[in-house]
């Protein structure tokens, strides 16, 4: 039995940066440039990977805007009252410390393909090898009727997590019993398909917590159905009775207009009032994946689905919510997971390290209420079609006992730790 | 003398694997011998001895709750046993885990064991005919299991098995925090390929695990195994 060598022990372990040694064959040359834009699931968790996994052979730069990052997942936990803002709020900071990545904070506005370079907000450019591209998802206001930018201040959709989310605890916080929430869900395909389901669920949870049973949460849906539907059905039945209300476009008619200011949505069966509109848009790749053509007709990015590289660039690996991944949903299980694959073929092309069959994974936890969680997820392989497919699925079942979905709960707190420590280190 | 055999067979086995792949059980936490002491105290693994402090082991699997003869139950235990429930590897499993929970007010003096490789150790040793002199099962780890042994045999492509580990990570973190999510580094790699090859043949039921090794080749499991058992 052969023993465990350094190199191995760290690449598993994850703390190779502060022992990396680089070998003779290199000194004197440049080292293989991979530059990651985005700090999200599928960035951070790419970086990392690229970093660790490489001994120091690789030069690893990760472009970000916030200083912190804020997890949309779990940020409807927060409104719920189950977590803490801070506990969602993660530093970059070990990632340079004890992976040696070079943090970039700024903008990333463009590409210039040909010439291999990456174009800041400031017109700095940063020259890479290889790019990964997770820049997530970028809101498309004027799809809802009468909604801005300008008017997510008053009108959060806190999709992108931050200080949106505090904008909406805040709303939330303010309502008193009987005053309304009005949701308008976004349609397909959007970041994190459970979220806005999950959100009702958790807004309902902290307003029945104070009492104020006299509230109803509207969700206004451009769709017909929804993620887990007959699990949050029953859900709210059980336990939040007569204070969510769905209504599908067979019922509403359609969305006319937002009033921002005046908490009002129009539609064209009915006008909702609301003290507080959550306003969810339609969303397409992040900016910079489309100002640089990556993006196809409908504004996210193709890939091929063995290495999550771009169909447009090979230079350039596009993960996450920006992706068209096949069967897989915007989540940040499936960044981590696309992460994971295109880290791996970056290596094989720059390292001439081994590459090997992609796998992905996926699971979406949903909160329901106090102790009362349910999943769904799949595993997926890359199909003959050049499509990423679906090869196992499961769902919770809508008959399981209390244990099993207090189990479940349990199961997606421990995910949250273990993925944020798999993201960040 | 089927006993004996089946002993000497697993004990030959286990000396076997324990030679070629230097996976002494002595090593692992994981041994039966003193995981199964505080059993043996109060219970007899034959279904002829009398004078035990509580019910035997001998055919607990498959046997209703409080149904040995020669043994006379608590209230609480009679309550629980008109429910109808059989021992099984989720009520075992859940009796071990916290037997007071299980039954409040049932007479076994004994915390529960929390750890699920130590607990899942014992459920493997009850499942499988809790028999014989314990001393003796000392080697009888995972090793000495057909399906385990042909995995446990296959040459482990390290390099490809730190590869797959990447989908174990996304949530099994590399500490000894533990929440339901257990960590599986610091396990014996027998153990591991034990425990997946229960997950793919679903005799344990979480939905994700399931998934997760049902995409999962022997060659892979080799590979997995091998990887997680190297991490200290």
């Amino acid at each position: 039995m052969t023993s465990v060598t350094r190199r191995q022990f760290n690449s598993i372990i994850g703390v190779g940066a502060a022992s990396m040694v680089v070998p003779p064959s290199l000194l004197g040359q440049s080292k293989p440039r991979v530059v990651v834009v985005g700090g999200g699931a599928g960035g951070a968790t790419a970086a990392r990977y690229l970093a660790k996994d490489s001994d120091g052979q690789l030069d690893v730069t990760l472009i970000e805007d916030s200083d912190t990052y804020t997890s949309c997942f779990y940020s409807n936990l927060y409104l719920g009252g189950f977590r803490t803002f801070n506990s969602i709020t993660h530093s970059f900071g070990t990632l340079a410390s004890a992976y040696g990545i070079t943090l970039k904070k700024g903008r990333a506005v463009d590409i210039e393909r040909e010439s291999k370079m990456v174009v800041m907000a400031d017109g700095s450019t940063i020259g890479y090898d290889l790019l990964v591209l997770s820049p997530g998802i970028e809101l498309q206001y004027d799809s809802v009727p009468g909604y801005s930018e300008e008017d997510s201040q008053i009108a959060p959709h806190a999709w992108q997590a931050g200080k949106q989310t505090e904008i909406l605890h805040q709303k939330l916080n303010e309502l008193e019993n009987g005053q309304d929430i009005v949701m308008v869900a976004p349609p397909n395909p959007y970041r994190c398909p459970p979220g806005p389901y999950e959100r009702a669920s958790m807004m309902a949870h902290f307003l029945s917590n104070k009492g104020y049973t006299d509230s109803t949460i509207y969700i206004l849906d451009p769709k017909d159905k929804f993620s887990k539907q007959s699990l949050f059905s029953a859900g709210w039945e059980h336990y939040y009775p007569g204070m969510i209300e769905w209504y599908s476009p067979d019922i509403h008619g359609g969305i006319l207009s937002v009033d921002a200011k005046a908490g009002i949505v129009e539609t064209d069966f009915d006008t909702f009032e609301g003290a507080l509109l959550n306003i969810i848009p339609a969303q397409k790749a992040g900016a910079i994946a489309r100002t640089a053509g990556l993006a196809d007709e409908n504004g996210f990015c193709p890939i091929m689905a063995d290495s999550m590289r771009s169909i447009v660039d090979e230079n350039i690996f596009v993960i996450g919510d920006a992706s068209i991944a096949g069967d897989m949903p915007k989540s940040a299980f499936s960044a981590n997971s696309q992460a994971k694959v295109a880290a791996m073929t970056i290596r094989g092309q720059l390292l001439s390290s081994r590459v090997f069959p992609a796998k992905y994974n996926n699971t979406c936890w949903s909160l329901i209420a106090l102790n009362d969680g349910v999943k769904v997820g799949a595993s997926y392989a890359p199909s003959d079609d050049g499509t990423i497919t679906a090869t196992s699925k499961f769902v919770s079942q809508g008959n399981e006992d209390a244990t099993v979905r207090q189990q479940t709960y349990e199961e997606s707190i421990s995910w949250y730790s273990s993925i944020v420590s798999d993201m960040f280190g | 003398m089927i006993e004996c055999k089946n002993l000497l067979s697993i004990f030959v086995l286990s000396l076997f694997v324990c030679i070629h792949t230097s996976n002494v059980a002595a090593e692992s936490s994981l041994n039966l011998s003193q995981l199964a002491t505080p059993c043996l105290a109060c219970h007899s693994v034959t279904a002829e001895k009398t004078g035990y402090v509580g019910p035997t082991l001998a055919g607990v699997a498959g046997r209703a709750l409080g149904t040995d003869p020669k043994y006379v139950y608590s209230d609480a235990f009679v309550r629980k046993s008109e429910e109808g429930s059989v021992w099984d590897r989720n009520t075992l499993n859940d009796f071990l885990m916290n037997p007071q929970g299980f039954v409040e007010g049932n007479a076994m003096n004994y915390p529960g064991i929390q750890s699920d490789a130590e607990r899942d150790t014992l459920l493997h040793w009850l499942l499988n005919d809790p028999s014989g002199d314990p001393a003796a099962l000392k080697d009888a780890n995972y090793s000495s299991v057909p399906e385990v042994q042909s995995i446990l045999a296959r040459t482990a492509d390290v390099e490809y098995g730190e590869y797959l580990a990447g989908e174990c990570l996304t949530c099994h973190q590399l500490s000894d925090s533990r929440g339901q999510i257990p960590p599986i580094h610091k396990l014996t790699r027998d153990y591991l390929v034990f425990a997946l090859l229960e997950y793919q043949n679903g005799t344990r039921d979480n939905s994700t695990m399931q998934s997760v090794v049902s995409s999962l080749s022997d060659e892979d499991i080799a590979a997995l195994s091998q990887v997680f058992a190297r991490i200290e």
